[in-house]
């Protein structure tokens, strides 16, 4: 009894080591503590899939460029920092510098192309299933990289083009490509995405929306073509430029894929405000492209009067840009004798995107007005955040957002980088500089201002008449959207707009009567080394052969 | 030692070793290209679990009835967290030591000493610094640094007894130096900036050449982009560079490291029929210590600032000039010469008087042993350090680039003892 009892023991322990092998086998369990294996990654889908996704998280947000709150435009003539030592003024107080630089995106937009590489290198070899996706997904990581180099592009002109990985053994100190080559590598990279991508957000099914898409490649393409035509890329005015990037905006009206956001017809921009506000608008016909969509409240904390739940006022826009904002009635702008502005009721009869885009005094906020006049709930001069010019941000921000004590709210918001209004003003733009001012450069800029609400422009302009309406209409439109900063830089005006002190509008309450007097806010610097950014002292401490620095930096 | 009446006892010894040594407090697997996810860290089976949630796609108005249902659009993020070095290998010091060891005089002075030398080489490190950015990626660690590392030890003792009185000296002194021979750094970095060349953690700051005494001087002088606008009693700095602009590249090596090059000690003893009187006297030279009292950014004020700079006590000054907070950084407190403190000090570490009783005395009382004494610790301190106690470094390694206020020190404390001490 007792050897049969061994012998069955003896089996079964026998017939447990062999189960055990067999496991080890084929589950090829592999045991390591520390690293996550090359194969791992790009043996997995999920992996695969997740790396390229990674190369999305480098797509900008801009609403918080200091920490701080500042936006871009509190670095051009579009907006003074509420915040005095805001990092953003050294564009404004000539402090700017190779050692001293601000929205530097050297070292970043590198890390992101080296993401952008590494995909496109192992995903076509990659077990990324069904494998018919690895053409889409590798059309995300060529848009991606080519919006990336133009980051760098618009910022420092000529560098150094990463279309493949770099090894660590490599010699780095690498030359800088021309403009040109940049502007082709952009251009190759776009035609390989708009190739293979889907058509537009709207063609996304729900879980894909915000990829990027045909029209968001050609979109860029279109604008890296504008800033290539563009005075400080062509200096010597060759249309064929202008002509090309007119071609290229063109193509993506003509996809149809895109509109403007309208309201109904009495009120056609009464829809424009939700175009940054997901909860309400998601990806609207109107968005072409844009960043991860965050949930905050931040853009109200950072941006909104600071007589809302201590609210920080940072964006104030000038006077300047107040007064680019034309009448409503005669379309004219504000200059004009005829416009019939008043400057004892100076926000009267304004163009509706003044109202949309900055806060007035006594505009509507929240279910009050909002108080700027002297002696004001937002205008508060022992409040270090209380606004300098007189003038709130309104663009952007959400009045269902809340951010008071035991009260928040949060609304989804993405930064669009780009929407079919721009493309629209970039076509005419081109169109004009290309053709002079045909047929089609009044039928896009007045499609513009029909869905703001306002009158068509005057026929007969002469092109350089017609030049300054466009610019304008983009100051207008596009305000605080990080366009006027490089729209002046590539016009080549920086001396004009950007070397002369910022006015704001001291408005002073008599009982009922208020009377409205200009001031100047500060004086800013600009000078011609400015159109570009330096490259940074620390890469020019290590590339010291063979990278340039920008000119005069 | 025949015939040497002097010299009772003579060695000569030496050594000479090659160590290496792995994983100096890093990662194990330096070898390996690593991948990361959103947060989440690499479970076991070298599988990556915890996707995060970092990437936010797809159509969020169904969401916003449930706002915790996001999750389900997050995307996971995968990244490339790490290059590997396949060639990695270990860091290696060659240590070198000659020393020798005598006694003379019939075992009345002894006299050691120890000459050493420490080539450490092979020093891993990641070439980022001298690497362009637009590789893109923190670069993998390579064996390629070395430190050089030097020194001496003497430690003497005399020792002597005169009927019933005896003494003892006992000396000892460590001098070390090291030095970076080769470290990862920009090829263009100014020479003034450069630690190759220098010691191990050795301070850089502005050399002060004076105060600006008025608003003609500021004007006048090169431009200050240190930290903030200056006014007429602030430091001067010397323009290294001479680029008519004073910033962080203007910065030179001064003072010396956290770490004293010379350390030394003395004991000195008598006892005279169980009378006894002993000591230790400690000391450090050739430190620097980037601690100092500014304020702390508030309205705190200490009695040295009374010396400070004003127009009338311009001559006299010793402080750069008081300024309200609202001018922003105070460019007079980064690290510069003047403000930069010697750490040196001797200090009197110990001393002790105490009486042993004879023992004709214990046997009346039928006791083993009765002394009594009286002791101090760190009773006197000689230094040049001001505002704290020269020992209270803690944060004083905190960073180079900046003083640090001593603001979670605490001081060395004065001991006094008084005792008996009975054994039966």
């Amino acid at each position: 009894m007792l050897k049969i009892n061994f012998k069955i023991t003896g089996w079964l322990f026998v017939s447990v080591l062999a189960f055990t092998a067999c496991e080890k086998e084929y589950l090829e369990f592999e045991y390591t503590d520390g690293a996550v294996r090359e194969a791992d990654i790009w043996k997995s889908d999920r992996h695969a899939r997740g790396f390229l996704n990674n190369v999305y998280t480098g797509v900008p947000n801009r609403y918080n460029l200091d920490g701080n709150g500042a936006l871009l435009a509190s670095g051009s003539d579009e907006a003074v920092n509420s915040n005095f030592n805001s990092s953003i003024n050294v564009f404004n107080n000539d402090t700017w510098g190779p050692m001293r630089t601000f929205d530097e995106q050297y070292t970043s937009m590198y890390t992101n192309l080296r993401r952008a590489n590494l995909f496109l290198e192992n995903a076509p070899t990659s077990k990324i299933s069904p494998a018919s996706d690895i053409p889409e997904l590798m059309g995300e990581a060529y848009f991606l990289r080519a919006l990336y180099h133009f980051e760098l592009m618009k910022r420092y002109g000529g560098v150094i083009i990463a279309n493949r990985t770099f090894k660590p053994d490599e010699v780095l100190d690498l030359p800088r490509n021309s403009f040109e080559e940049v502007v082709e590598q952009i251009l190759a990279d776009c035609d390989e995405a708009a190739a293979v991508l889907t058509p537009s957000i709207r063609d996304q099914s729900d879980g894909d929306k915000g990829r990027a898409t045909q029209t968001a490649a050609l979109a860029l393409k279109a604008r890296t073509l504008l800033y290539a035509a563009s005075p400080l890329n062509n200096p010597s005015g060759d249309a064929a430029k202008w002509q090309a990037a007119a071609d290229a905006a063109r193509a993506v009206i003509d996809l149809n894929k895109h509109s403007l956001l309208t309201g109904n017809q009495t009120t056609p921009w009464s829809e424009l405000a939700n175009l940054w506000n997901y909860s309400t608008r998601a990806y609207n016909a109107e968005v072409i492209f844009a960043s991860a969509a965050d949930n905050v409240n931040s853009i109200e904390l950072n941006n909104a009067p600071i007589g809302y739940d201590g609210a920080r006022g940072r964006t104030n826009p000038t006077q300047e840009l107040v007064d680019a904002f034309g009448m409503r009635s005669s379309g004219k702008p504000i200059t004009d004798p005829a416009s019939g502005y008043n400057p004892a009721n100076p926000y009267n009869d304004r163009d509706p995107r003044l109202g949309l885009f900055i806060i007035v005094n006594g505009a509507s906020f929240k279910n009050r007005p909002v108080e700027i006049y002297a002696g004001g709930r937002d205008n508060v001069p022992t409040n270090v955040n209380s606004t300098k010019t007189g003038y709130y941000l309104r663009k952007f921000l959400s009045e269902s957002a809340a951010w008071g004590v035991g009260a928040t709210t949060n609304v989804r918001r993405p930064w669009v980088h780009f929407r079919y209004a721009e493309v629209l003003l970039n076509y005419a733009e081109a169109l004009n500089e290309a053709q002079g001012p045909v047929a089609d450069v009044y039928r896009y800029v007045n499609q513009v201002r029909a869905r703001a609400g306002m009158p068509p422009l005057p026929t007969s302009l002469s092109k350089d008449q017609m030049r300054e309406r466009i610019h304008n209409e983009r100051r207008v439109e596009l305000c605080f959207e990080d366009h006027r900063f490089y729209d002046v830089r590539r016009w080549k005006k920086g001396e004009q707009f950007f070397n002369k002190p910022v006015h704001g509008m001291r408005i002073t309450r008599n009982g009922s009567n208020l009377s409205f007097e200009r001031f100047q806010v500060e004086s800013r610097a600009f000078s011609e080394k400015m159109y570009r950014f330096p490259i940074p002292q620390f890469e020019l401490n290590i590339a010291s052969k063979n990278l340039e620095q920008n000119p005069s930096w | 030692m025949q015939g040497i009446s002097w010299l009772n006892y003579l060695k000569i010894r030496g050594s000479l070793g090659l160590i290496g040594y792995a994983s100096v407090g890093r990662n194990r697997f330096l070898y390996l290209d690593e991948y990361s996810n959103g947060g989440g860290t690499p479970s076991f089976g070298g599988n990556i679990s915890n996707i995060n949630s970092r990437l936010f796609f797809g159509n969020p108005s169904s969401l916003n009835s449930n706002p915790s249902s996001q999750l389900q659009l997050s995307n996971p993020v995968v990244w490339h967290s790490k290059v590997g070095n396949p060639n990695v290998t270990w860091e290696k010091s060659i240590k070198r030591n000659i020393g020798i060891e005598t006694a003379f005089f019939k075992d009345k002075l002894l006299i050691n000493a120890d000459l050493f030398d420490e080539k450490r080489y092979d020093i891993l490190l990641p070439r980022d610094n001298s690497a362009p950015d637009i590789f893109g990626e923190s670069l993998p660690f390579t064996n390629y640094g070395e430190n050089y590392n030097k020194g001496y030890e003497i430690e003497a003792t005399f020792r002597n007894t005169i009927g019933d009185f005896e003494y003892r000296l006992y000396a000892q002194l460590t001098h070390a130096v090291n030095e970076i021979v080769l470290t990862d750094e920009p090829v263009n970095l100014a020479p003034n900036l450069r630690r190759t060349g220098q010691s191990i953690d050795q301070y850089f700051g502005y050399q002060v050449i004076g105060f600006y005494q008025s608003l003609d001087d500021i004007a006048a002088s090169p431009a200050s982009k240190v930290s903030g606008p200056v006014i007429p009693g602030d430091f001067k700095y010397a323009d290294i560079n001479g680029d008519n602009v004073i910033n962080d590249q203007d910065r030179v090596p001064i003072g010396y490291t956290d770490v004293p090059r010379n350390v030394f000690g003395i004991e000195p003893s008598i006892s005279y029929k169980g009378i006894g009187l002993s000591a230790l006297i400690q000391g450090v030279s050739k430190v620097s210590s980037n601690l100092i009292f500014d304020g702390n950014g508030r309205n705190q004020y200490y009695s040295r600032m009374l010396d400070r700079w004003t127009p009338e006590n311009a001559v006299n000054a010793n402080w750069p000039a008081m300024r309200p907070g609202s001018l922003g950084g105070n460019p007079s407190y980064n690290v510069n010469s003047f403000l930069l403190q010697d750490a040196s000090y001797v200090r009197l570490r110990n001393i002790e008087l105490s009486y042993q009783f004879p023992a004709a005395i214990m046997d009346k009382l039928k006791l083993g042993s009765l002394r009594l004494f009286v002791n101090g610790q760190n009773l006197l301190t000689w230094t040049k350090l001001i505002g704290l106690d020269p020992e209270s470094n803690i944060s004083r390694t905190y960073n180079r680039q900046f003083f640090s206020n001593p603001t979670y020190t605490y001081p060395v404390t004065k001991v006094y003892n008084f005792g008996l001490n009975v054994q039966f």
